[in-house]
């Protein structure tokens, strides 16, 4: 992928409850008849801002006001209706962890202070077989690859 | 011409801080009969530097249905896309299919100023110009315009004017929140789609409310929308810029009359 300021053709992967005749809107938003669960699950995000520092008594900071911000920015892009309700979680070091599970398939999100995001991806019963598991980081355009990754554990890719 | 000059010929009702996060105009065609996936980056290629980035989309159907959707592309052994190009700033956009030409504009930070439609419409006329002209030097003719369409995409965050969708009627007029026997609680969502038939020039003028979260900053908000969309007289530059202020005239009526003096007031209203 090129960098922002070259030229580039990306073709964008499409939620479920948008496949229908698309308008022409340019600017994005999430219907809440269509993800009724998201208002919660922004709510619950922002409410890890309150946990004080040593939240988990081994000294961690505070939950890191970006890593809050990139969570629920994610949530707000990648919502759709078969998506299940994330479990979301404070993580060492000031990050939001959301992790979602859907049949034999699991995701799991790191959201780092510095706007990194660690994904773990596990699929199977057998966690002991290492091709059960991939793991890696996303830098750039984080919504849409976390849209990928949330496309195939539903099983529509 | 003086932006003061300007606003002292507006006649239509005007706010200071309007609520529109974005707006578009353009025209809907009959299909370009030999368009194929390369006039794409052809036209790309004369755009490239002032529109350097390119997304493809799935097209904008017009079809009532979804299998006639399919089968307007599938007849014409067609690739059902569309192309957006967009500006360096990423505040505008040109939307492109085989039967539809748009010009975006949107609010990228909530400091930007609001890019009037007296501003945008010399905007929109060069570039459509610019696309006839790609048309004829390919040889694929001059399109024939059947509708022009003009939408204002509004934002009214949570917080702002409302709380809790038991205040809906203090923000849109014509609803009320009474049930018959006060069974029901307040609704915790409302969503809404109105049609209206234009007088004296062939159209519909389309608001749609939708409650939403704003993928850019995670916030709620209602998504306002209002389209209208009218027959020119002809495919000419004169007529189809007839076409978009007669429009332009019903989505800002139409927005003013479907939104309370209460909220004209918290946007500024000036006129």
């Amino acid at each position: 992928m090129g960098e922002k300021d070259m030229s580039y053709a990306v073709l964008e992967p499409i939620r479920p409850q948008l496949q229908k005749p698309a308008q022409s809107q340019w600017g994005r938003v999430t219907s809440l008849f269509a993800a009724p669960w998201v208002l919660e699950a922004l709510d619950r995000i922002a409410g890890l801002a309150r946990l004080p520092r040593n939240w988990d008594g081994y000294g961690s900071p505070q939950i890191d006001t970006r890593a809050i911000a990139a969570a629920r920015r994610f949530v707000a892009s990648v919502a759709f209706d078969s998506l299940p309700f994330p479990h979301i979680a404070p993580v060492l070091g000031g990050s939001v962890g959301l992790h979602w599970r859907c049949g034999d398939r699991e995701l799991e999100f790191t959201f780092q202070p510095d706007g990194a995001v660690e994904f773990l991806k596990v699929m199977g019963p057998d966690l002991d077989r290492e091709e059960s598991m991939e793991e890696g980081t996303l830098r750039r355009e984080t919504e849409t690859a976390g849209l990928k990754l949330l496309l195939w554990m539903v099983g529509t890719r | 011409m003086l932006e003061k000059e300007v606003a002292a010929e507006r006649t239509l009702p005007d706010f200071e801080n309007p609520p529109a996060v974005e707006t578009l105009m353009g025209v809907h065609f009959t299909p370009i009969k030999r368009w194929q996936g390369p006039y794409f980056g052809l036209f790309w290629s004369r755009i490239k530097k002032e529109y350097p980035r390119v997304e493809i989309q799935p097209p904008v159907v017009t079809a009532s249905t979804p299998e006639m959707a399919v089968a307007q592309f599938q007849s014409r052994f067609e690739l059902p896309m569309r192309c957006w190009f967009f500006n360096q700033g990423e505040t505008r956009l040109i939307q492109v299919q085989s039967n539809l030409f748009l010009h975006n504009w949107r609010k990228v930070r909530s400091t930007d100023k609001y890019l009037h439609y007296d501003d945008l419409r010399p905007l929109f006329e060069r570039e459509w110009q610019g696309f006839r002209s790609f048309l004829e030097d390919e040889g694929l003719g001059s399109p024939v315009v059947q509708f022009c369409e003009v939408t204002y995409v509004n934002h009214i965050d949570r917080g702002s004017g409302w709380d809790t969708f038991a205040e809906l009627s203090e923000l849109f007029p014509n609803w009320s929140s009474k049930t018959s026997e006060n069974y029901l609680p307040s609704p915790e969502l409302v969503a809404m789609n109105a049609s209206y038939a234009l007088k004296g020039v062939e159209g519909r003028l389309q608001i749609s409310v939708q409650p939403a979260v704003r993928q850019t900053d995670a916030k709620e908000t209602i998504q306002l929308t209002v389209t209208a969309r009218c027959k020119p007289a002809s495919s000419s530059k004169e007529d189809i810029c007839r076409g978009l202020d007669e429009a332009r005239k019903w989505v800002v009526l139409g927005f003013t009359d479907f939104t309370s003096p209460k909220m004209h007031a918290l946007w500024g209203r000036k006129i």
